[in-house]
């Protein structure tokens, strides 16, 4: 006899509801009534794959405390076949002269589309959605197309935004979807998902200095201005960055002097480029190299652009990766790792260092005894 | 490439289905809860809106076997359904008329599979089907 608290969700709906873990799930449906307003006759309930039935309790379903249950309203009124116990699944006469329940009919039909979220009302009055102007003409947030660098570097100083953006990043829902979505990210297999995923790629999408480090570059590297080079990077300039974030979290000395050794050989490259005024570019540029094409018009933006990104993460990485300790750098590594039950934290640090900051790599690590 | 074993990638996946952070439309978890083996498994479906499976919830049954996920599950649906890739006496789905089972990646994971088939059912070919009465069962 203990009394939890389940997560009821559908469609947009998510509530939480106390019961005894003795109730019947009959009285558990009362209980959600009461809360959504759907009568229990038209629920269904769903827990791991089960659909709940009306006779059994919510102990014997083994559902605990903090877990979710997803309802389903069921079209007609199907009281008749709720008490149904012979097989896993609740009949209920064909609901033919039903529409689809408004959590079915809205956004499903794909599965995951996070973009839905930002028109439901769980987002008003909540959201600080960017306002029109800092689109460009083609919605993109292209700076050099018209939109304003000015409202988006605000935006990106406001830490709500930060937080969302953060909490974007380490949805793993979301991450698939932004694969799934660009083609350049699907081509590189896992670690587009590990790179977005680690700290320094948030850290890069989120940090107003950094945003601005890329703009300032772009400029003095004297891209056309209706070209397709994004100040805000892209996932698709992003591509590039997985290779430069890889190193540089694989360790991030190397990272500074490998970025300085894929330019033109300078002892550092970066400084004179930021320091230089956006007019001398051509002689600031120690990129130049790098392009076979040099600086020409028809030069492939796209490529330009990757190459950017990269770049611009190892500069602005690099040293910040630096400067924090080990603890800071893989707090939510080490966490994860400590609930898995590895609690050696030098260990720890050690195989997430060898892994580039990915926890499943330190794991391997740790298993195979290679630290 | 590291590689999860088979035991943390289930225990992830329980977790997500316990917890529900998956998508709404399928749902899974273990069909006895002190099976540390993890192999058997109930998933439902939510039959896709505009058709013929629409307000449906299709049982099925997963099982993963002790080379999962290097191989793919075997599924067999528990509520009786015509699709073309479901044998029509058993129930199984049949893996060489399935390509998510058929081109199986280690990457795939049941929330995989729940989705590609109820993406199956909303096919323009599959979608209109006639369906057998809801609630009636395989053997």
């Amino acid at each position: 006899m203990s009394q939890i608290s389940v997560h009821v969700k559908s469609g947009q709906n998510n509530w939480t509801v106390e019961i005894e873990s003795a109730a019947t799930i009959r009285a558990f449906k009362e209980t959600i009534s009461g809360v959504s307003g759907v009568p229990a006759d038209n629920q269904r309930l769903i827990y791991s794959g089960k659909i709940l039935k009306d006779t059994e309790t919510v102990e014997s379903y083994k559902i605990q405390d903090g877990h979710s249950v997803h309802m389903v309203k069921s079209g007609g009124a199907s009281a008749a076949t709720t008490g149904s116990t012979t097989t896993g699944s609740a009949a209920s006469p064909a609901a033919t002269n039903s529409a689809a329940p408004s959590n079915i009919s809205a956004g499903q039909t794909g599965g995951f589309n996070p973009l839905a979220d930002l028109t439901g009302a769980r987002y008003a009055g909540l959201a600080n959605l960017p306002s029109a102007d800092m689109f460009g003409p083609d919605g993109g947030l292209n700076s050099s197309n018209g939109a304003n660098p000015e409202s988006m570097l605000q935006m990106l100083e406001n830490p709500i935004f930060q937080s969302q953006m953060n909490e974007m990043l380490s949805n793993p829902q979301m991450v698939d979807f932004l694969i799934q979505q660009n083609p350049q990210l699907q081509a590189l297999g896992p670690r587009a998902r590990d790179m977005l995923q680690s700290p320094f790629f948030r850290q890069m999408m989120t940090d107003p200095q950094m945003i601005r480090q890329s703009m300032q570059m772009a400029n003095s590297m004297g891209m056309s201005p209706d070209g397709a080079a994004s100040a805000f990077p892209a996932p698709g300039s992003a591509s590039g960055a997985g290779g430069a974030n890889e190193t540089s979290t694989n360790d991030a000395d190397s990272a500074a002097t490998g970025a300085a050794a894929s330019s033109t050989g300078q002892a550092n490259p970066f400084a004179g480029l930021f320091g230089a005024t956006p007019g001398n570019a051509a002689a600031a540029n120690p990129f130049a190299g790098l392009f076979p094409g040099g600086q020409q018009p028809q030069f492939n933006q796209e490529l330009l652009a990757s190459m950017f990104g990269g770049n611009s993460n190892a500069t602005g990485a690099a040293p910040a990766v630096d400067n924090r300790p080990p603890e800071e750098r893989y707090e939510s590594q080490l966490r994860q790792l400590n609930d898995m039950g590895f609690f050696d934290f030098d260990r720890n640090v050690a195989a997430l260092r060898r892994a580039g900051g990915s926890v499943q790599g330190a794991l391997d690590a740790l298993l195979n005894g290679d630290v | 490439m590291s590689k999860v074993p088979r035991s943390f990638r289930l225990l992830e996946e329980l977790e997500k289905g316990e917890k529900g952070l998956g998508p709404e439309s399928c749902s899974y978890g273990l069909s006895d809860s002190d099976d540390i083996t993890m192999t058997k498994w109930n998933g439902t479906i939510l039959g896709p809106p505009h058709s013929n499976h629409e307000n449906r919830i299709y049982s099925v049954l997963i099982e993963c076997g002790p080379s999962y996920p290097d191989e793919p599950p075997k599924v067999k649906f528990v509520s009786k359904i015509n699709l073309p890739c479901v044998n029509s006496t058993t129930g199984e789905v049949v893996k060489e008329k399935f390509h998510t089972l058929k081109e199986w990646k280690r990457s795939y994971t049941m929330e995989t599979v729940l989705l590609e088939l109820r993406k199956e059912m909303a096919t323009p070919s599959n979608k209109k089907l006639l369906q057998p009465q809801e609630g009636t069962t395989f053997e």
